[in-house]
């Protein structure tokens, strides 16, 4: 399983990074890996204001309807249109190509709630 | 295995609208583990929940008064009638659980339901190569249950960070012409239902619901300390309300746009 260090990662499986005042966020390999082939993405709206926490969209796996939660509180600025054509990319580049949205994110004091990769892997483990 | 009290609630007869803002509602506010037996007003197509709906022949559902009503979870088409359906709710509670080994629980207690019945089902599911269809039943997965390779249930899901929410549907009489016909599809899918799937009385035909749904409630029971036979909370029944007035309407388009 790969945990990039220089990303930080929430208990529900986001990883974040930090780029000029915006968050990118995706899920994590772990999480990946767990939900199995995605064959569905329901992305956030683009301009939609979000709490840290609140369900951003879903993703569908092996008939499973999961969940996806704002990892920063915000403003979605950007979102990964490539996953409505190719959900799989979530699997295949999970850091990369499937990310999933882009936060503005308005509370620096929320990246503090965020784990580190050690701290990420412990909980996973 | 979950320990507690795991609350039975058995249903009359709904409309599919009612039964899906009822399992919705359970999954969105629902507080303790549940399990729902229930059952059909009438003959009512399922789409799972972001189900495409251009592969279905609304003229030919129309024609038949077959209303259209989407699931929380995911997962394609079923044509609900003489069946046992079920859903079971698990709130988060603490402990994380993979949708796998949840699946494998719910798969486990499903076979042993059967098995107190008299229907043997197959020890695990090798994957077929990856099929297109828009039919549940034309594809059986790792975590549902087939007899000799065909299916005879089926099992979807949905997760957020209160609980799991299952559904499942074991259909009694499979009307395949009927079923297939609901798509453009139809000879294909008729071929695929054929092959792919079975009613469970014509795998034992002297099985009643009866007896299934109280071996279903015996088996999820062991996962429990204890089993009461409930009602629905206060909370509950609001949100179904509210669901039913809103995206469950009959008349909402949430059902059939995607």
């Amino acid at each position: 399983m790969h945990l990039p260090e220089d990303l930080l990662y929430t208990p529900e499986h986001f990883w974040v990074r930090k780029e000029n005042g915006t968050a990118l966020c995706g899920i994590t390999d772990y999480a990946q890996g767990e939900l199995g082939d995605v064959v569905f993405v329901e992305l956030p709206q683009v301009g939609a204001k979000v709490k840290k926490g609140e369900r951003i969209g879903d993703v569908e796996s092996v008939k499973t309807v999961s969940n996806l939660y704002a990892p920063l509180s915000g403003e979605i600025v950007a979102v990964n249109e490539e996953l409505k054509e190719k959900p799989e990319l979530l699997n295949q580049d999970p850091y990369g190509k499937g990310w999933i949205c882009r936060i503005r994110y308005e509370d620096e004091n929320e990246w503090s709630g965020l784990l580190d990769a050690v701290t990420y892997r412990e909980r996973i483990a | 295995m979950f320990g507690g009290t795991l609350r039975v609630l058995e249903d009359p007869p709904l409309s599919g609208y009612e039964n899906m803002a009822r399992d919705e509602a359970l999954f969105l506010v629902g507080e303790v583990p549940t399990l729902r037996l229930f059952s059909w007003r009438q003959l009512t197509l399922s789409l799972g929940r972001y189900q495409k709906s251009a592969e279905l022949n609304f003229a030919f559902l129309e024609e038949m008064e077959i209303p259209i009503v989407r699931r929380p979870t995911g997962g394609r088409a079923i044509l609900h009638g003489d069946e046992v359906t079920f859903s079971f709710f698990l709130p988060q509670g603490g402990a994380f659980h993979s949708h796998r080994f949840l699946y494998g629980v719910v798969r486990e207690v499903l076979r042993k339901a059967l098995a107190d019945n008299g229907v043997e089902v197959d020890n695990s599911i090798s994957m077929a190569p990856s099929v297109h269809s828009p039919a549940c039943f034309s594809l059986v997965m790792p975590h549902e249950l087939a007899v000799s390779g065909k299916k005879v249930a089926g099992v979807a899901q949905a997760r957020s960070a209160r609980g799991n929410l299952f559904e499942g549907s074991l259909p009694f009489v499979l009307d395949r012409a009927l079923f297939a016909s609901c798509f453009w599809e139809k000879e294909k899918i008729y071929q695929e239902l054929l092959e792919g799937a079975l009613g469970l009385h014509e795998v034992q035909s002297a099985l009643t619901k009866e007896k299934l749904v109280a071996a279903m409630i015996a088996r999820f029971g062991e996962l429990f300390d204890r089993v009461c036979f409930g009602e629905w909370s206060e909370k509950e029944r609001k949100k179904t309300e509210e669901l039913l007035l809103g995206k469950y309407a009959p008349s909402s388009p949430y059902h059939w746009e995607r």
